[in-house]
């Protein structure tokens, strides 16, 4: 039974050492203007006290949904699920009215002031249907993300998921997001 | 969230998109009444409706990052997105004011003209614009909800995911709508008989005194259910409760916007409530609260916009 595809990614936020290379990568491959981000790690505060530190650093994107609230709140149909789960918009059909962007928990959404759109990651659709990586992910020196099909149980990131404990961010806002943290 | 997408631009629209919903919803509601004493407001209600929403859609049109292809909200209709289900009902209702204005016009202009194009009012004018007031009620009061719709239909936002959000703006439209009837009763006094002020105004301040105890009564479940909710909501209430907006949350809208006006319009109607002589009715106290209730009507917008982006599930 051949079954659609879902792509989805797995981060493993220990691996990250906030290089940030995966937002260098990502502005440089989808003319991202300056001073906006498709992905960013958010840096937690310093936890305990000399020597028995801690600090985590959590990659962050679009989840691209299940029930992504963007696609639902968008008054013209520009944002869409495509066929193999990943969430995009239509350049066309966007007016720039940023509803999107407070629908969007993650806040993975930014306006493109010289196109007059709302952009946001698209898993680097132009690679990743070439058959190659993310930016973000070819770019990352800790290999923190592995990307992949979902509905595939043999793909690399199926196989991860089903081997560690994962969670995925703001479950309890029902946007049934696609990309998993593994916890440590 | 980290920066204001949506700033003035939109605080203004809803301000005005309620504004022009509660004025029509109170003009078709007078003129339902039948009651001579209250004909000039009435028609003053309907030709004054359609002008600020038309202001507000032109400042809501040139805050779009395409304000040219504004068209596309009207290729389609999303049903599940508000601002889609939004858009088309602004758009219903806008005609519906703007001929329900005409159709106010004096018996003398029977033909509009306008270059070649020529309007004929037809002679039957009272008859249609009572149903367009009983079409148009609803629809305005779809519209009062619909502007607190927008931002309470989105769960990433805790400060604005609360039903209360349209109920509160819904009432507070009905109140500054209230507040611009009694402002022209005050202005046009001068040519109304002292029995027609006075039932003005006692029908005027009535009203606002019932809708600002409504908006009080909104509020305190509003503040006591997010207090006592999820961590998210709750954390969303600081921005009130000790944040960035609790001096022009607390002082602003509640003191200055509610408070004070109801005590001045309740002071006014004291005499009534005891079954004494009518009222004196200072004009000046008909003006301030007016201005007060428009105020604190213009603040819960600004607050409830800006602070709703401030709110996140990330804080």
């Amino acid at each position: 039974m051949s079954q659609e595809k879902k792509y989805g990614m797995l981060i493993e936020q220990s691996r990250c050492i906030n290089c940030k290379a995966c937002m260098i990568a990502c502005q440089a491959e989808n003319n991202v203007p300056l001073h906006k981000h498709r992905n960013w790690i958010d840096e937690s505060e310093v936890r305990g006290t000399y020597p028995n530190l801690g600090i985590d650093f959590t990659p962050n994107q679009c989840n691209h949904c299940d029930n992504p609230h963007c696609e639902r709140v968008c008054p013209t149909g520009a944002t869409f699920v495509n066929d193999d789960g990943i969430v995009l918009i239509d350049y066309n059909k966007c007016i720039g009215c940023r509803f999107c962007m407070m629908a969007c928990p993650y806040d993975a959404r930014y306006v493109d002031k010289e196109r007059g759109i709302v952009d946001k990651c698209t898993y680097c659709t132009q690679r990743i249907y070439q058959g190659r990586e993310p930016a973000c992910l070819e770019t990352c020196p800790g290999k923190v993300r592995t990307f992949g099909d979902l509905n595939d149980p043999k793909s690399e990131i199926s196989l991860k998921i089903a081997t560690h404990r994962t969670e995925v961010k703001y479950p309890e806002t029902g946007t049934k997001p696609r990309i998993y943290y593994i916890i440590d | 969230m980290h920066e204001v997408e949506w700033g003035m631009p939109v605080v203004l629209y809803l301000y005005f998109g309620g504004l022009s919903a509660g004025v029509f919803i109170l003009s078709a509601f007078l003129a339902y009444l039948r009651d001579p004493k209250l004909h000039k407001l009435a028609a003053f209600g309907a030709y004054f409706a359609p002008f600020p929403l038309f202001i507000g859609l032109f400042l809501l049109l040139i805050d779009l990052d395409r304000p040219l292809h504004f068209w596309r909200l009207f290729t389609t209709i999303q049903w599940t997105s508000p601002m889609s289900i939004g858009s088309w009902l602004l758009m219903f209702f806008s005609i519906i004011a703007s001929l329900y204005a005409i159709l106010w016009l004096p018996e003398k202009y029977s033909t509009l003209k306008l270059g070649k194009f020529k309007l004929s009012i037809p002679k039957s004018r009272v008859k249609i614009r009572g149903i367009l007031g009983a079409i148009g009620f609803p629809t305005g009061i779809a519209v009062g909800i619909y502007t607190g719709v927008l931002l309470g239909a989105i769960p990433a936002r805790p400060f604005w995911n609360t039903p209360m959000v349209a109920m509160l703006f819904l009432v507070s439209a009905l109140s500054t709508a209230t507040a611009v009837m009694l402002f022209a009763s005050n202005w046009m006094s001068k040519n109304t008989s002292k029995e027609d002020f006075h039932r003005e105004r006692k029908l005027l301040y009535s009203a606002d005194v019932i809708l600002i105890i409504f908006e009080m009564f909104i509020l305190i479940p509003y503040i006591l259910h997010n207090s006592i909710s999820t961590a998210s909501q709750s954390a969303s209430l600081d921005l009130i409760l000790g944040g960035e907006y609790t001096n022009i949350f607390w002082y602003g809208f509640v003191l200055i916007g509610l408070v004070i006006p109801l005590i001045l319009e309740t002071i006014d109607l004291i005499p009534e409530i005891a079954r004494k002589q009518k009222s004196s009715h200072i004009k000046f106290f008909g003006y301030l609260s007016a201005i007060l209730v428009l105020v604190g009507g213009f603040l819960l917008r600004y607050i409830f916009v800006y602070a709703g982006q401030a709110s996140s599930f990330g804080a």
